[in-house]
């Protein structure tokens, strides 16, 4: 089993000051970009649901429409005279 | 009943005493790696980042030899990902940013 070497005692003052630099921009970076995005966010779901609700009043008639279609053939099939 | 409860400190205690060296390891580096600067040690980061600056014009980064310049790249890297590490934390996630209404983690067939 390799022992680990003794820890460095003089870690030079500007990568221990890079490192925690790093860390806080990121965390600022981070918590900016994600309040930057959420509010785009809302414009985009408005969007959405427009385009959403089109959509489903489309599809409800082609869905109507699909029925009925699928329904008369499966009369004409078993011999059922339609109303 | 009695036998779950028996099992899962069982369970922790194990993990306790497997992890108590292991930690103390990490302590052991991380106290003198992630030490913040002191303010008395401020003039010193300014040195260095004008010695490296210093090396970049008047080229003395070409007579690093190989090992010292994959060091410092190794040592760039290290400080790049700590930029990574707080953005995650920032942004409350690790893989990306969970803004409701944005995100569906659902399996597209």
């Amino acid at each position: 089993m390799v022992s680990l070497p003794a820890a460095k005692q003089n870690i030079s003052p500007l990568i221990r000051f890079a490192r925690w630099s790093a860390l806080l921009t990121g965390v600022a970076y981070g918590a900016w970009r994600y309040s930057y995005l959420a509010k785009r966010e809302v414009g985009i779901q408005q969007h959405e649901n427009e385009i959403k609700e089109k959509y489903k009043q489309r599809m409800a008639v082609v869905k109507v429409e699909k029925e009925n279609a699928e329904m008369k053939a499966l009369g004409q099939e078993a011999g059922v005279v339609p109303k | 009943m009695a036998k779950v409860v028996a099992f899962f400190t069982r369970v922790g205690t194990n993990v306790v005493t497997s992890t108590r060296p292991k930690l103390a390891t990490a302590w052991k580096y991380s106290k003198v790696e992630l030490r913040p600067p002191s303010f008395s040690e401020i003039p010193e980061v300014q040195h260095g980042f004008q010695k490296l600056i210093a090396s970049y014009r008047t080229g003395a980064y070409k007579q690093l030899t190989v090992r010292e310049a994959w060091l410092n790249t190794l040592i760039g890297a290290e400080i790049f990902f700590w930029f990574v590490a707080g953005e995650c934390i920032g942004k409350g996630g690790v893989i990306g940013y969970n803004i409701p209404g944005a995100v569906n983690w659902d399996m597209h067939f």
